[in-house]
């Protein structure tokens, strides 16, 4: 029996005729399986969508438990000599527990995926985050924390329990960081769980004290400029909510910067960073607390898009600790940041990825995500925000659809830059299928593309002593689903060519974040 | 009088225009640059032809481009191939090559007409019993640059 993965074979034994027939059309249809020794071929279909299907990327919510042993993946193509390091990402990766049948992408319990870059060779490994949501959950074989979309299967006597300290969830899905020598895994509630980089063993959860009463915070903290303190943005949600900017040192002490009030919060995913601002872009997906607390709705089935309301900008003085500006825009949606810059004349310029409503979080329910039905991409967009005026000016940037901007962040983060690259979708494409870098400075792009693959997040990873804003390379991981596996892509920054590719002895499901760390002083 | 205030109203809308358009819009032309890869050998050249059009498609039936907007013949490091089209106008092609490994320049069929040489079209679709159609292998280009990776069929 062939063992081909892309394909089942079926025990259907061809007589002659079928087999002239595959024959003649071996090399227009599909390649037709030779058995030796005189056996008859066996008939067989393709169980993998072909290549050319752009609806193909429902294999990338299939939940994947297994986990990888550390080994040496096949790489073709040739790697930079400087590039060392480690890539590690978190990908929701269960979507069943029991009979819990998880119901958003943002819901998979996760996994952490490491790829390892040593002398011209690729390690890759993963392991099941063992949060609390993890291994309460394995135990009683129920979802048991509440999730972004999943609500937890509950006992009375844990409904009860659960007005009084609600089982908010530690999985950390969507991000990864670094507190001091710490390295965490990060959801959008403020529990952070840390884990070894280089065996991606769990350690257990990171406590930051003192505890700022935070709700939810977002999984897109900044670096500050020391390179050791974690900014970021909370909310807390009770009878009197707030925004809090807060930073986390080191020693994992945390300090409130500044509490902004707030009648009813918005759902906030990222926010952005410079020398002395912090900027909140609150769109009129909101939040009434007191229906949060009552409803006994998912988490973000509470919020409800306000199309009367105008988006917000909430710009804070890290220095001053306080609101300076609040400037009300046309109503729109985003998940991520770009990147923000001040200017000459306290002028402040804030790219992001907007949509024209929060429809892209109804689009990424699993339901949807597995119907192949077209997910709806982003826009990138530039506002020149005068800070004194309390008024923006709205700017297309590319008229890709896309999503998951990454730059240069090391060098360009807080600062004029001209570099991003993102994954985006091709004309006709129901999800992300390529990957851009978009000039800011003219407007022109360049893409990579693979017909039938899937890419994620593209992860700049700056050449050591290098200059030029994109000298560099972009990793991310490829979902090829008529190979049934992914792979790891490594691509020139400047010109998007593919220097190498790495195959995975699996298919890795769609994930969110990643970053590259150094492995100094780490034995491999 | 009247006509010179009115062109210089036109001229100054037009300049406004042209300064709020964003610079996507100005070029209308990219480059594609088209990577082929899982080639058997280094032997010969990849010959890779651009269509733009369904009659142009169907009339190259020698399969060597004949009819193509632009076509170019390419050598071969690594069994990989890169080939790149620039000045390409914003649009809908079907990219279609061959590994000439003889350089004879002529796509050889055997029985029923079977290719005996390796070939791939865009999308890395394959036909029944010939190439695929112009739409099952059109993509749609309007980009400044697009690297489209390409593997080879009939290997």
């Amino acid at each position: 029996m062939p063992t081909d993965s892309k394909k089942i074979y079926l025990p259907i034994k061809a007589d002659r005729i079928s087999a002239v027939i595959g024959l003649f059309w071996r090399n227009f249809l599909v390649p037709f399986p030779f058995v030796a020794d005189g056996q008859f071929p066996e008939v067989f279909v393709q169980a993998v969508p072909s290549s050319f299907d752009k609806t193909s990327y429902g294999l990338g919510w299939q939940s994947q438990s297994q986990e990888l042993a550390r080994q040496l993946l096949p790489v073709q193509g040739t790697l930079p000599a400087w590039l060392r390091g480690r890539l590690v990402r978190t990908v929701p990766s269960l979507f069943e527990i029991g009979q819990t049948k998880l119901t958003h992408w943002f819901d998979g319990l996760a996994s952490l995926y490491a790829l390892e870059f040593a002398q011209n060779e690729i390690y890759c490994q993963s392991r099941l985050l063992a949060s609390q949501a993890y291994q309460q959950s394995l135990r009683s074989q129920k979802l048991t924390t509440a999730e972004f979309a999943t609500n937890p299967c509950l006992s009375l006597a844990e409904r009860i329990q659960a007005m009084v300290t609600p089982p908010l969830t530690d999985n950390g899905n969507v991000n990864v960081a670094r507190v001091g020598s710490h390295c965490i895994a990060l959801t959008e509630i403020p529990k952070f769980v840390e884990f070894n980089p280089s065996t991606l063993e769990t350690i257990g959860r990171l406590k930051c004290t003192p505890a700022l009463g935070l709700t939810t915070a977002t999984a897109h903290p900044h670096i500050d400029s020391t390179g050791n303190v974690l900014i970021n943005v909370g909310t807390r949600l009770g009878p009197r909510c707030s925004y809090v900017v807060y930073e986390i040192l080191p020693d994992a002490r945390q300090r409130q910067i500044a509490a902004i009030a707030v009648d009813k919060p918005g759902y906030i995913h990222s926010f952005a960073l410079t020398d002395n601002y912090v900027t909140i872009v609150e769109s009129p997906l909101v939040v009434n607390a007191i229906e949060l607390l009552l409803s006994g709705k998912p988490y973000i089935e509470n919020f409800h898009w306000q199309p009367d309301r105008d988006a917000r900008i909430l710009i804070v003085h890290r220095g001053q600790r306080r609101l300076v500006s609040t400037v009300s825009v046309p109503a729109f949606f985003s998940f991520h940041h770009v990147n923000a810059f001040e200017q000459a004349g306290g002028d402040l310029v804030l790219d992001l990825v907007a949509y024209p409503d929060a429809g892209i979080v109804q689009a990424l329910y699993l339901a949807h995500l597995r119907s192949n039905q077209s997910v709806p991409g982003g826009q990138l967009v530039r506002y020149n925000i005068k800070i004194a005026d309390q008024a923006a000016e709205r700017t297309l940037l590319s008229p890709q659809e896309l999503e998951l901007p990454r730059i240069n962040y090391t060098s360009r983060n807080k600062n004029p830059y001209h570099q991003v690259w993102c994954a985006s979708k091709s004309t006709g494409a129901g999800f992300l299928d390529q990957l851009i870098k978009i000039d800011l400075s003219n407007g022109s792009d360049k893409i990579w593309m693979e017909p039938g693959c899937f890419p994620g997040e593209p992860v700049f990873v700056g050449e050591p002593g290098a200059t030029g804003e994109d000298r560099g390379v972009v990793l991310s991981l490829v979902l090829e689903p008529a190979a049934g596996r992914s792979f790891l892509l490594i691509l020139d920054a400047q010109s998007m060519h593919e220097l190498a590719r790495a195959p995975l002895p699996v298919p890795v499901p769609f994930g969110f974040h990643g970053q590259f760390w150094s492995i100094e002083g780490e034995k491999l | 009088m009247k006509i010179k205030s009115l062109s210089t109203a036109l001229c100054t809308l037009l300049s406004v225009l042209s300064l709020s358009l964003p610079a996507f819009a100005a070029g209308e032309t990219g480059r594609l640059v088209v990577q082929i890869a899982g080639l058997r050998n280094d032997a010969g050249v990849v010959r890779v032809a651009l269509f733009n059009n369904e009659g142009d498609y169907k009339a190259d039936k020698d399969n060597v481009g004949d009819h193509a907007f632009k076509k170019d013949a390419v050598s071969i490091k690594d069994k990989q191939a890169v080939c790149t089209f620039s000045d390409v106008p914003y649009g809908d092609y079907v990219v279609k090559f061959f590994h000439d490994e003889d350089n004879s320049g002529k796509f050889v069929t055997g029985t029923f007409g079977i290719p005996k040489v390796e070939y791939g079209f865009s999308n890395n679709v394959k036909g029944l019993m010939g190439p695929p159609s112009y739409d099952k292998a059109r993509l749609s280009f309007h980009q400044s640059e697009l690297i489209l990776h390409l593997n080879s069929l009939n290997k």
